[in-house]
């Protein structure tokens, strides 16, 4: 089973943002800060709903047929993604 | 929990043409039987018994009520929604949330719940409740349309659900009114 990549702090709920990188090859390890790019910072079930939309061409219908649902609840599904990217967008720059 | 979401929110599933079709089949056979046993609906929230009226009274009953609902429901969509609402969802979820309109009709085609002389209050009682539990049924069946078509979230999709429910309750039975006057 895979690892799944954990995006909030499990103590406070904050956004969880990378501090090491590894080569799994030679073992060459960068330290820092870094952010998490904004895609990854979904839960796993949006960020595959984001793939698979993307190998649908962008098409709901595609998405509807493949999913097994509605049209309209794949369109919400998709309209929360966005609103919860708008959000994040919104505090970032606050 | 998929049982549940089948009998009140069926449209996770279904919406747009499909539904579109399955309740306009729905509205044709509840209006067939209602004419066949004399069950008018007025409006969503009122019933009567009459079977001296034409057929074509028993299809306006259920088909206004339902494109006024549907009408309201798109505004209400078109105002408060954040999302592209399309036109097709609501009609067809709306039609479809329709389905439990069927039972009464289909109850009074037994022959105790036909005639309602001296005596029998059980059975009209029994009648308001099983109208009670289908209201109910049509009015959570509707309210999830209206979700699902029209992704409006929180407080605001109660308001306008309650708002554009009620408005289309008022316009149809005074249209009810008018269409039986003449």
């Amino acid at each position: 089973m895979k690892n799944k990549l954990p995006v909030g702090c499990p103590s406070c709920q904050n956004q969880l943002i990378v501090k090491s990188l590894i080569c799994e090859k030679c073992g060459t390890e960068v330290n820092g800060l870094f952010e998490l790019p904004e895609l990854a910072r979904l839960d796993i079930n949006e960020q595959l709903f984001i793939l698979d939309f993307v190998k649908a061409s962008g098409s709901l219908k595609i998405m509807a047929q493949k999913l097994k649902l509605s049209y309209p609840t794949v369109r919400n599904m998709l309209d929360g993604i966005i609103y919860k990217l708008k959000e994040s967008d919104t505090a970032k720059t606050e | 929990m998929m049982k549940n979401q089948i009998l009140f929110n069926p449209f996770i599933y279904i919406a747009g043409y499909a539904s579109l079709g399955i309740g306009i089949g729905i509205i044709l056979f509840t209006s067939f039987i209602a004419w066949m046993t004399g069950t008018h609906q007025v409006g969503l929230l009122q019933f009567r018994l009459a079977s001296d009226t034409k057929w074509i009274y028993f299809l306006i009953d259920h088909s206004l009520n339902w494109i006024i609902i549907c009408l309201f429901l798109f505004l209400s969509g078109l105002f408060f929604s954040p999302s592209r609402i399309r036109f097709i969802d609501i009609a067809g979820t709306s039609a479809m949330s329709r389905v439990p309109m069927l039972i009464l009709p289909l109850v009074r085609l037994i022959p105790a719940f036909r005639s309602f002389q001296a005596g029998y209050t059980l059975n009209l009682l029994v009648l308001f409740i099983v109208y009670g539990v289908i209201v109910i049924w049509s009015i959570t069946l509707l309210y999830n349309a209206f979700k699902v078509s029209c992704n409006i979230t929180g407080q605001k999709r109660v308001f306008t659900f309650i708002g554009a429910l009620l408005s289309a309750e008022i316009i149809t039975q005074i249209l009810l009114y008018f269409i039986y006057k003449h």
